[in-house]
């Protein structure tokens, strides 16, 4: 394979950025404002209290639960996009 | 036949919750590959519009988290980024035009967080750009979390580098390319994050002495 390797121990298959990435094969959609309810995406909205790791939650090998953990602090319920 | 829901936000989303979430997953995941896969899905679920959320998110972690957790999150990302695998949201390719009804049908390119801000706020890949302020505070928030981790930086500089080299793939301008390049050169030679973010908008938006600014939104042909 053709790669770079630019620190011992990693390389960077070149054939990642071009399609092979999450999200390959879905369809168009760049970023629209008004799809998302018109949010100001960057703008300040933490209490400013400092964020530690929290060692409690699911299960270590649990990555769905994990993700659906996240996703349902932000998304409408039954919302995902998959 | 159902087309299928697009993802919609809560009215109020639970930011600071979500990136408590990312921290402690990338924290308890016993493996760099769950942890890669939990990214992969939180971007899945988002899907393409509402990647920005994931952008916010990290943003957060960025911003309020301690090293601690700034650490988990950069570690992570190093797995993603060597293993091709850094969650990206996709743009319309440069050029490409998106038949009404039909949205599968433009040519588009994941891109990663660092370069999908910079093509948001530079080129005309979707109905609305993003403002300055906003592309300030995020790309100074993502630069600096990947910073937390040298190894993660050293990998998404050489990433960075290879979508530079890469005009063919459509999906930046040569404007854009160029403020990636200012940015690589700066980040590499180990700028500040403010220096680096400055770098970059000095390639896009000219500097005093004129440069690239004029050419912004512009389609200068491949180079």
């Amino acid at each position: 394979m053709n790669a770079l390797t630019p620190l011992s121990g990693h390389s960077l298959p070149t054939s990642a950025w071009s399609g092979t990435a999450l999200g390959a094969g879905r369809p168009v959609s760049p970023p629209d404002a008004s799809a998302a309810g018109g949010v100001d995406w960057f703008s300040a909205s933490a209490s400013g209290r400092t964020l530690s790791v929290q060692r409690d939650g699911h299960a270590p090998g649990d990555v769905d639960a994990w993700a659906k953990a996240l996703v349902d602090h932000l998304l409408e319920p039954g919302n995902e996009a998959r | 036949m159902n087309a299928p829901r697009a993802p919609v936000l809560r009215q109020q989303p639970d930011w600071e919750a979500a990136a408590q979430t990312l921290i402690n997953g990338c924290t308890a995941l016993s493996t760099d590959d769950q942890r890669v896969r939990f990214m992969d899905r939180v971007c899945l679920a988002l899907g393409d519009q509402l990647y920005p959320a994931f952008l916010k998110v990290l943003c957060l972690v960025s911003e309020h988290g301690d090293a601690e957790a700034r650490r988990a999150v950069a570690r992570t990302m190093v797995h993603a980024l060597s293993t091709g695998r850094m969650p990206s949201g996709r743009l319309q390719a440069w050029g490409g035009h998106a038949s009404e009804g039909r949205p599968g049908s433009a040519q588009t390119r994941s891109l990663g967080p660092i370069e999908y801000l910079c093509a948001w706020h530079a080129q005309q890949s979707g109905p609305s750009l993003l403002p300055a302020a906003a592309f300030d505070t995020a790309s100074k928030a993502v630069i600096s979390l990947v910073s937390t981790d040298p190894q993660a930086r050293a990998l998404y500089c050489a990433k960075l580098r290879q979508d530079i080299d890469d005009p063919l793939g459509g999906s930046l301008t040569r404007t854009t390319r160029a403020g990636l390049s200012a940015l690589v050169a700066s980040w590499e030679a180990g700028a500040s994050t403010d220096e680096v973010v400055q770098s970059l908008l000095d390639a896009l938006h000219g500097t005093p002495w004129g440069a690239l600014g004029e050419a912004r939104g512009r389609w200068n042909g491949f180079g």
